[in-house]
């Protein structure tokens, strides 16, 4: 039982907002070295 | 007492086998309500038969297990092999509704898009995609979803009570990292972040589909299936053209996105989500994954400028970079026709084919190498490396960091070796096979990569006119790839020493 309120509480609504913003920049940094590389083989 | 001890196995094995397959065929109400929503009535019957039939077959394999077999603790060998049999069992069974839609030129077909569905792999025997009904899509994507999470962990999360030894059954499907103590939570927070993330995905998605002019019910449906390919790493999508039916950049831009994440390690989620936000930027899985993603980037990129497949920066960004995202976090998703693919560059095909072996993160629903155990071999090799140069008298001590600082041993490496051994022993076997068959050696080998990694991407060799054995040898590469050989291998094994013991 404690177990599974301890399941319950795992994350809060703030933590996971600032989760997945945190996951999406290193997305954001992953396209921009993309672009950079497209950049230099097409210069 | 050899024979008394077999029979125990087969049943204890059966029983969790059972429960797993009664799970999946429970999951076939979510496709059945959707067929009826949009009143499918044979779509729906369709479903109804095959709940029907998981259903009797889980019964028959509990009818011969007596209650005092069902409290044994489960053994490693126990463990595995119920997964194995339940992955294979589920694939007949969820063939049935595919099978009698139509849309599928036989049960070999209909079971090859099961596994591909399960495994998250993404090659399609389906025919006429863009007319087959609401329910049979969604039942596609689901599959996909759930293959993508795990059966087992789906099984964990809402099935299984109190089992003895559900960790040999959570580790027998290829999840060997426990992230809470108790493996039950480990398989709920599992379940909890994709669910987070499926609201996010699916409302990102259904926003971007509108956008772009379809109907606020398509647009949602069209949302929450390509949501649901993009994080489990499958590839489905609800059109024949796949991505590239969109012609949105928005969409390519979600998809990058979440496809990116759906590689990622559970562990690195819950640790994030959990506010340890500096864990993405050390963690050896991401380091390794950028490494090897921009090196292969740079390949394929300058494999199409050096041919000038594509003249301008914003195609090659466009294509090629979507193509190595999709084949690194072995998704499959695509943004060119197949064909097209024999008009890229051999410098670019071998990128592509080497992100695709690669893969994503162990514990993730990506398939491949995995970015932990490249990572892992990297360090073997700068350890043996500082030995060399070390004085003979030193202790070399090689550490990496994951969720946290981990010295570097033996079973590390032995691990990590072996399961890279056995994916490129599988990846050539599949290839001289895809050869055999009659495909030439470059689109052979593209396609085993695919199937062996669970990716999805195809070169053109995946169609309903391809050989039956080549359907069977890649149905078992996309099983063995998912369970990543241990769970296969200890059923062959199981077999095997049945009929010894006989």
């Amino acid at each position: 039982m404690a177990e599974n309120r301890s399941t319950k509480r795992l994350f809060q609504g703030k933590t996971v907002f600032l989760g997945i913003i945190v996951e999406l920049g290193v997305v954001v940094v992953l396209v921009f070295s993309g672009i950079i590389v497209s950049w230099l083989v097409t210069w | 007492m050899r024979q008394r001890k077999l029979k125990l196995d087969i049943l204890l094995i059966f029983y969790y086998a059972a429960l797993i397959i009664m799970g999946l065929g429970a999951t076939m109400l979510v496709p059945a309500v959707v067929a009826l929503g949009f009143r499918e009535w044979n779509t729906a019957l369709d479903f109804v038969i095959a709940i029907l039939l998981s259903f009797l077959t889980g019964n028959i394999f509990l009818l011969f297990v007596p209650q005092e077999i069902r409290k044994l603790k489960l053994s490693w060998l126990h463990g595995m092999v119920a997964v194995t049999v339940a992955w294979f069992v589920g694939m007949i069974i969820g063939a049935v509704p595919y099978y009698l839609s139509g849309f599928y030129g036989s049960f070999l077909d209909a079971a090859f898009d099961v596994m591909s569905g399960l495994t998250t792999t993404g090659l399609t025997l389906v025919q006429d995609l863009d007319h087959v009904p609401y329910g049979i899509n969604m039942w596609r994507h689901l599959l996909t979803f759930i293959g993508g999470q795990g059966v087992v962990v789906l099984a964990l999360s809402f099935l299984f009570r109190d089992i003895s030894g559900a960790f040999k059954l959570y580790v027998g499907e290829a999840k060997e990292e426990q992230i809470l103590p108790n493996t039950r939570n480990t398989a709920r927070v599992i379940w909890i972040i994709s669910v987070i993330y499926l609201f996010v995905g699916t409302v990102v998605f259904w926003l971007i589909g509108m956008v772009i002019g379809l109907s606020p019910l398509r647009a949602f449906f069209h949302g929450l299936w390509v949501f649901m390919a993009a994080w489990s790493t499958g590839g489905f999508a609800p059109q024949s053209q796949n991505i590239m039916y969109y012609h949105s950049v928005l969409y390519e831009l979600a998809c990058f996105f979440f496809i990116t994440v759906g590689s990622f390690n559970f562990a690195l989620h819950y640790n994030v989500f959990r506010g340890n936000y500096r864990e993405v930027w050390r963690n050896m899985e991401i380091i390794t994954f950028f490494t090897t993603f921009s090196l292969l980037f740079l390949v394929v990129a300058c494999g199409l400028a050096k041919l000038g497949v594509y003249t301008g920066f914003s195609e090659v960004f466009r294509k090629g970079f979507f193509h190595v995202l999709s084949a690194h976090t072995g998704t499959g998703f695509m943004t060119i026709y197949s064909s097209q693919f024999h008009g890229w560059s051999e410098l670019a095909i071998s990128g592509l084919l080497v992100a695709m072996l690669l893969g994503g993160s162990a514990c993730s629903t990506a398939g491949g190498f995995k970015a932990l155990r490249v990572g892992i071999i990297w360090h073997t090799l700068l350890r043996e490396v500082k030995r060399l140069i070390s004085p003979e008298s030193a202790i070399i001590a090689e550490k990496f960091h994951h969720i946290r600082d981990v010295l570097l041993e033996e079973r590390h490496v032995r691990g990590a070796m072996l399961t890279v051994l056995l994916y490129i022993v599988t990846f050539v076997i599949t290839a001289i096979i895809g050869t055999a068959c009659g495909f030439p050696l470059y689109d052979a080998a593209f396609e085993a990569a695919s199937a062996t990694a669970n990716v999805g991407l195809s070169i053109g060799v995946t169609t309903p006119a391809m050989p039956a054995v080549l359907k069977v040898v890649y149905i078992f590469v996309m099983w063995a790839g998912r369970l990543e050989f241990m769970a296969v291998l200890a059923g062959v094994a199981f077999i095997f020493e049945a009929v010894r013991r006989r």
